[in-house]
């Protein structure tokens, strides 16, 4: 039934808020002074967690069983994470320049999007147990629709965890909460990095 | 002005205030006392030990020295008796899966804050010890570490941790450091461990900290050396108990793993922002020499010389200052007034949770001595 993805999403929900929030938090508390921006940030992290999950999805229903990623996609995927992640340590992403022209205003204004879209892409291409779960019942549900679906309210479901995450911003000194994501993220990403190096 | 307390100078005035002490420290270390003429010596020096370094504190009328002799000895004397017990209970300081399967390794308090998110939201302990029951067990330890946060904000980490003296220590035998300048936004990487940690334990459903960082299962117990995650996992933690335990501490003069890498540190630190007690800088009588800031073993004194919330209230800015600029305060009471008095309530709970969480392994140990090398 379509309404499990909703149901799977709910109850697993905290697994995911543990498995990519040090990511989202990371992202957000490295870049961002104010909670709109904070909010921002998360919404592209999902977009590319929302692609991901309808690749899936595409994925599950036309090999009509779920998926099982060989070894080194899932070490590769984990290592680029990582490395994305020390980036972020030690670049600042570009704010919006919404008077600016040309190809180099124009990469500043969709470069920090792109990124952090890719970061929740690869992140949630990844098949992890929830999304195992959710595509064995999308992989029995028959139609590419019921499984788009299936899988989007398993997003739905799973996101709402992740909602409290940007009120971090919140914090009064915005220089140390910087600090912290920029050291956040350095510890992210060596272990991601460590994970990939042992799964390979 | 400086800040001496109100007994200082005065013996009648210390040995009174002392009397309160001496009585927790009959209280809560007579417990256990098997008759055996070891344990009897144990007790009555533990007690004379604790009782004559607080009334050296108030009547020298400086805390830090005092307070790092005490904490020092019973982080090493905490080591000796705990190794023994685990020596005694299960044959080795090493645990193996089967302890780990019947739930028995003792809870330390750094894990806190890796059980946190999993018992909040899913209801689960994520830690193989024994809820109620037993040596150490978990909800004692969290009714105990979380209830003196709450009075003590960080002060815990310079009263209460068992293991804090270990690089307080070692950041005290050098007379200058080596390593003159340590970047002070070192001090947030514990903040970053501690949310990381807490999520990636969440995520796993193991403490990870515990599992792959802490350096002080050196002095406890640690992983028995069975495959190769296990080899890895005891080189890791004796690279970390080397460089920032020790070499890193010898270096600077800054306990290095409390202020920059415990993630316990970074949760204690929250608790700064809801407890009664805190160290302020009355900047009417600062002279900005920045001796507090040079002094703070912990990195919490910011540029303009205004402790941070990061402050574990150890008590050395307020005896290094030499104008009593930094000086102890009580929330809600007037600032410059009373700062004495403040200093020596909070004197009274601090000193007490270090006896309670530490006073009974000291007697137990020097007891231990005792029979190995005399009875």
């Amino acid at each position: 039934m379509i309404i499990d993805g909703l149901f799977i999403g709910l109850s697993v929900g905290a697994s995911c808020l543990a498995s990519c929030g040090p990511l989202v938090m990371s992202v957000i508390m490295k870049n961002t002074p104010t909670t709109t921006g904070a909010y921002a940030y998360l919404f592209k992290f999902m977009s590319g967690r929302l692609v991901a999950y309808f690749l899936i999805a595409l994925l599950t229903c036309l090999l009509c069983h779920s998926l099982s990623l060989p070894k080194y996609v899932i070490a590769i995927t984990t290592l680029f994470v990582g490395l994305m992640m020390i980036l972020n340590a030690f670049f600042k992403m570009p704010s919006y320049c919404l008077n600016g022209r040309g190809i180099k205003s124009f990469v500043r204004q969709h470069l920090s999007w792109a990124y952090v879209s890719i970061l929740g892409f690869i992140s949630s291409i990844n098949v992890c147990p929830p999304v195992i779960a959710v595509a064995t019942s999308s992989a029995t549900s028959g139609s590419i629709i019921d499984s788009l679906a299936t899988f989007t309210l398993f997003f739905i479901g799973s996101s709402l965890y992740m909602l409290p995450l940007p009120l971090i911003s919140l914090v009064g000194d915005k220089v140390a909460l910087q600090t912290i994501g920029k050291f956040a993220s350095i510890i992210v990403g060596v272990m991601f990095i460590i994970k990939a190096l042992l799964t390979f | 002005m400086k800040n001496n307390l109100y007994s200082s100078g005065s013996i009648l005035r210390s040995s009174l205030l002392t009397l309160p002490m001496v009585l927790i420290s009959l209280l809560m270390l007579s417990q256990g006392l098997t008759g055996h003429l070891a344990d009897t010596i144990g007790f009555v020096v533990t007690v004379a030990f604790y009782s004559s370094l607080f009334f050296l504190m108030l009547y020298k009328g400086a805390i830090d020295k005092w307070r790092a002799i005490a904490f020092i000895v019973s982080a090493v004397l905490f080591s000796v008796s705990f190794m023994n017990n685990l020596i005694n209970l299960r044959g080795s300081v090493t645990y193996s899966d089967e302890e780990i399967m019947t739930c028995e390794i003792p809870f330390c308090h750094i894990v806190t804050t890796m059980i946190l998110i999993p018992a909040a939201i899913k209801q689960t302990i994520i830690f193989p010890g024994s809820i109620a029951s037993g040596f150490a067990s978990i909800s004692s330890m969290l009714v105990i570490v979380i209830g003196s946060s709450i009075i003590l904000g960080r002060g815990f980490c310079s009263w209460g941790c068992f293991y804090g003296g270990w690089d307080d220590g070692f950041s005290r035998v050098t007379r200058k450091p080596i390593i003159k300048r340590v970047n002070a936004a070192y001090r947030w990487f514990a903040f970053a461990m501690f949310i990381v940690m807490a999520l990636w334990s969440a995520a796993t459903l193991m403490p990870e900290y515990c599992s792959w960082l802490c350096p002080f299962k050196l002095v406890t117990e640690r992983d028995a050396i069975v495959d190769t995650e296990t080899l890895l996992k005891n080189v890791v933690m004796l690279i970390t108990f080397g460089t920032l335990v020790v070499a890193l501490p010898l270096l600077t003069k800054k306990r290095i793993q409390c202020a920059t890498f415990c993630p316990m540190g970074a949760f204690e630190s929250l608790f700064n922002k809801i407890s009664l007690f805190h160290v302020v800088n009355n900047e009417s009588k600062c002279i900005k020499c920045g001796k507090c800031q040079k002094s703070c073993p912990l990195l919490a004194i910011s540029k303009d010389n205004k402790p941070l919330i990061n402050c574990a209230k150890c008590g050395r800015c307020v005896d290094e200052c030499p104008t009593g600029a930094m000086q102890m305060h009580i929330k809600g009471t007037p600032l410059g007034k009373h700062f004495t008095v403040a200093r020596l309530l909070f004197l009274y709970p601090a000193y007490s949770l270090m006896i309670t969480l530490i006073g009974s392994s000291v007697a137990n140990a020097i007891s231990l001595i005792l029979k190995t090398f005399i009875f």
